[in-house]
């Protein structure tokens, strides 16, 4: 079942998610659910407050960043294909490296991408959907997505991470997409006007 | 055998003493050479060669998205240097208004309004204390933390102080006074609900 995104501007994005029991009820649909709605709008990762719910929990396929054939290597794009996976309740227990900029978009904020600094190299520790505990390091594209997710349950956006003159000029389009004033082709849930 | 060894390393202890004492002394002796003053003209050109550098890898995508950090902090440096060593000079004014811009952009935000307000301070007629201040007022508005709402009434009323300020600018930063206490995520939301009432 592909569910609806919720746009910019919705409360539930700003909250900081609850961790998931054990026993959280329907995980494995829910799960499905996600990855077809991430699928269906081209995403490369999904966090599920953007689906309404306000749990730790994300989903990441980061294969669209493969290198293709022919083109040049872009060593942040090694190993990244059959990157998916699911992090529930995740915890990033470090980052490091050199802070590198890449041009972020948000399937809660379409047509909007700016360049945002992330440190190159993450350690998280997370359960999977067997509910079975990793510890894992990522570096490149795969760290990216990892954090830009990440944030999303700690009720953070990438438009917050921009300096204050930028929001400031990006502020008249974030409003216009949290009232859906912009074309998308994937199903949205956008803030109700009073 | 032994007593042997034991003189004959006193004997190299000796030498060795000697020689670094002499090597000592010869540059004790040397003229001392002062570091050469910098010019105001090295300083500048060393600015350019970076700023020129980060340009041409900004030119190419593959290239500008891994500009590390550290490069930007290397062209603030030499911005800083430039301030440092001619505080006064026209240039510093710009030098410390592109390292508030470029503390901006790596959202080091307390450091980019410690220059801001030091750019204030000295050059008051700076050419674009319209824009500083939008900035300054901005980064209280939406970016430092907690968020401090009267720096932001602070340089937005400066801002609105200055003779330059177009007209739609000025409107929105009335409005945004009047609403001071949203945060920008509820004054965006509030904006485009109460604009879109406005179209029906």
């Amino acid at each position: 079942m592909i569910l609806p995104i919720i746009a910019f501007g919705n409360p539930v994005l700003k909250r900081i998610a609850d961790n998931l029991p054990e026993n959280f009820e329907g995980l494995s649909s829910l799960l499905t659910d996600m990855f077809e709605t991430m699928y269906a709008a081209k995403g490369v990762g999904l966090a599920a407050p953007q689906i309404g719910e306000s749990i730790r929990l994300f989903i990441v396929d980061g294969s669209p960043f493969a290198n293709e054939d022919g083109e040049e290597i872009d060593p942040k794009a090694i190993g990244i294909e059959g990157f998916k996976k699911v992090f529930i309740n995740p915890i990033i227990e470090e980052e490091s490296g050199e802070l590198w900029a890449f041009q972020e978009g948000c399937l809660s904020i379409p047509k909007i991408r700016e360049n945002v600094n992330r440190k190159e190299r993450i350690c998280v520790s997370y359960y999977d959907e067997n509910w079975s505990f990793h510890r894992d390091e990522f570096d490149g594209y795969k760290a990216r997505i990892i954090q830009h997710e990440y944030d999303h349950l700690e009720g953070i956006l990438f438009t917050d991470k921009l300096s204050p003159l930028k929001k400031k000029l990006l502020s008249k389009r974030l409003g216009n997409v949290s009232i859906g004033i912009v074309e998308v082709d994937y199903k949205m849930k956008f803030n109700k006007k009073k | 055998m032994k007593i042997g060894s034991r003189i004959f390393a006193v004997i190299i202890f000796l030498v060795l003493f000697i020689l670094v004492r002499l090597e000592l002394k010869k540059l004790k002796d040397k003229p001392s050479t002062a570091p050469k003053a910098l010019s105001k003209e090295d300083l500048k050109m060393s600015v350019k060669y970076m700023e020129d550098s980060i340009t041409a890898l900004y030119s190419n995508p593959k290239t500008a998205i891994s500009i590390p950090s550290l490069t930007q902090i290397e062209l603030i440096n030499r911005l800083k240097l430039y301030y440092k060593n001619f505080p006064n000079d026209a240039y510093s004014a710009e030098c410390l208004f592109k390292i508030h811009i470029k503390y901006m952009d790596l959202n080091a935000l307390e450091n980019s309004v410690a220059y801001g307000d030091t750019l204030l301070a000295n050059f008051p007629n700076f050419q674009n204390r319209d824009f500083l201040l939008e900035s300054m007022g901005s980064a209280y508005d939406s970016g430092i933390e907690p968020r401090d709402t009267a720096m932001v009434r602070r340089y937005y009323t400066l801002l609105l102080k200055e003779p330059t300020v177009a007209p739609e600018t000025r409107e929105g930063i009335i409005m945004r006074l009047k609403y001071i206490k949203m945060n920008f995520f509820e004054y965006v939301n509030f904006q485009s609900k109460k604009a879109s009432n406005s179209k029906k």
